[in-house]
């Protein structure tokens, strides 16, 4: 139950000094007691329970209000108090006993069982200690007001030293669940975004299967014979329909590709055997342009790197088709080499080339080039892109190069 | 070849339904997960389509129950939804789906293409 912060100070106020009282009361009490009572070992187990119990009773209160920062003034006053216990009492070795359980229940009010064992462990050893040199006569002698100021001492020691560690120990465990939580928080953020971004791509996607489906099945004539100014106005629904699928796919793969939940599924690979694989599956493509299309391979064998195997190749299927589109002849020439501690990878071809404007320009979503009007038909401008993206996850560079005789694109992974 | 689909989408049936018929495949359909797997243990086609976001029964449970009863656990079953791959891929495979095509990426002409491969086509 929480209390506003004013009434938590009053209630707080008013339940220690209500404490306080019933201790001082206790011990007056005890201190009329006829010595034919108080001679006997029950009064200190009588005066220790009557203590605990009232310090109980104020932690119980205690743990109900709001906490206030009256740590320092607090302490300073429960030493006073201490002091002012000890010499109402007449006989400071009958009734100090009791009062060592102060440190122990100081610590108590602020720590869970736990850590509060363990600091009244510390409190215990400090009080063997004490009770052992007493007992060997190693504590100063003395008048009855110099004995009791060496016992204020060491209840002030033991006292701050287990409420300072307690409050120490009960700090870190607050940073450390705050830490947790919000650490659980942002896996919760994570998820959400994760679900949304599954979400939007269905609701996106449910409507254009329809589209593409159903334009498809009528440009090639499943559903009856069209007529010619119907069978254009087909195409393009088709056409439209395919690249709409397309962009929406690359939208949500670089959503995919920037949210908290991705992560690369890094594997010790040739690099080489992938650039093979890839190279193989648009030597068709480059026959059909007859371009001259090689892979060159490095004369030394390139070391294996970790890499993500299906993001690397959608990285090189990218750059290698870009390159035959924009190469109308000549040649496309794949490149790989060691360079310092990286893999330098180089797609060149000897088609439009980069304006020296765009180089930086081109990796940029939906960069389309000097003139907004060359606007290319096909592709969604997102390539590059991705390529970009995907690059930078693995901690790499990508980047163009222009010449007269065409362009060449290259990117560079780190080899440790 | 009988092909089953199953979707919650009448117009998905409607359209892949039409292509897979022009082609002589013998196509039924249920846009309900659990009638979908009482036609499949009564009809045994040779393949089986499967949506994933359907009311009453997700995909997945259908998937699930398809291969622990005895009658269909054998039938391929081949997911065609529009959740990404990256979605519930990986989830298809561990319950047993032999494969994964999202709507949007495959057109009628290349279902019954994929349709048209599979081994145990006898046409």
């Amino acid at each position: 139950m929480k209390l506003p912060n004013h009434q938590n100070n009053r209630f707080e106020k008013a339940a220690e000094i209500i404490t306080w009282v019933i201790i001082i009361l206790v011990l007056i009490f005890i201190s009329f007691l006829p010595s034919s009572i108080v001679n006997k070992d029950s009064v200190y187990i009588l005066a220790g329970a009557i203590i605990a119990f009232a310090l109980f009773y104020y932690y119980v209160i205690y743990k109900l209000m709001t906490r206030t920062k009256r740590l320092y003034l607090k302490n300073i006053a429960d030493i006073i108090f201490i002091g002012i216990l000890i010499h109402l009492t007449k006989d400071f070795g009958v009734y100090f006993f009791a009062l060592y359980f102060l440190p122990i229940v100081a610590a108590a009010l602020y720590l869970e069982l736990i850590s509060a064992l363990l600091i009244a462990t510390v409190a215990a050893a400090f009080i063997a200690l004490e009770i052992i040199l007493q007992s060997q006569g190693l504590l100063p002698g003395g008048s009855e007001f110099y004995l009791g100021a060496w016992q204020i001492g060491i209840i002030l020691v033991i006292t701050l030293f287990c409420r300072f560690l307690a409050l120490q120990l009960k700090s870190e465990r607050i940073a450390k669940e705050e830490q947790l939580a919000k650490v659980e928080a942002l896996k919760d953020e994570a998820k959400l975004e994760k679900e949304f971004i599954t979400l939007t791509s269905h609701q996106l996607n449910t409507p254009l299967s329809i589209i593409r489906g159903y334009s498809s099945m009528l440009e090639c004539g499943d559903l009856g014979k069209t007529a010619l100014n119907q069978k254009e106005a087909i195409t393009e629904i088709y056409k439209n329909s395919v690249s709409m699928a397309n962009l929406v796919a690359e939208l949500l793969n670089i959503s995919h590709i920037q949210s908290q939940t991705f992560r690369l599924q890094t594997e010790r690979t040739q690099i080489g055997d992938l650039i093979e694989k890839v190279y193989k599956n648009f030597q068709k493509a480059a026959e059909q342009k007859k371009l001259d299309f090689k892979y060159i391979k490095p004369t030394k064998q390139l070391p294996e790197i970790y890499l993500d195997k299906i993001e690397i190749e959608e990285v090189l299927k990218n750059l290698i088709e870009n390159a035959i589109i924009y190469t109308s002849k000549g040649k496309v020439s794949i490149f790989a080499e060691q360079k310092d501690n990286n893999i330098v990878v180089k797609i060149q071809d000897t088609g439009v080339g980069i304006p020296a404007q765009d180089k930086e320009k081109i990796f940029q979503p939906f960069f389309r080039g000097q003139s907004i009007l060359e606007i290319r038909k096909r592709g969604t401008g997102l390539g590059l892109y991705i390529c970009k993206l995907l690059v930078e996850k693995h901690h790499g560079k990508i980047w163009a190069q222009s010449s007269p005789a065409g362009s060449t694109f290259a990117f560079s992974l780190p080899i440790a | 070849m009988k092909v089953l689909i199953i979707d919650d989408e009448e117009t998905i049936l409607k359209m892949y339904g039409t292509k897979l018929s022009m082609a002589k495949i013998e196509v039924l359909t249920s846009e309900d997960g659990q009638k979908g797997i009482e036609m499949a243990a009564k009809e045994k086609p040779d393949v089986i389509l499967l949506d994933i976001i359907m009311p009453n029964i997700n995909g997945l449970d259908v998937l699930k129950m398809l291969k622990i009863r005895d009658e269909t656990k054998n039938i391929p079953v081949y997911l065609l939804t529009n959740l990404p791959q990256e979605a519930s891929g990986e989830k298809a495979k561990e319950l047993g789906a032999a494969g994964y095509m999202v709507k949007a990426e495959f057109e009628p002409q290349k279902l019954l293409e994929k349709i048209q491969s599979l081994p145990n086509n006898d046409q």
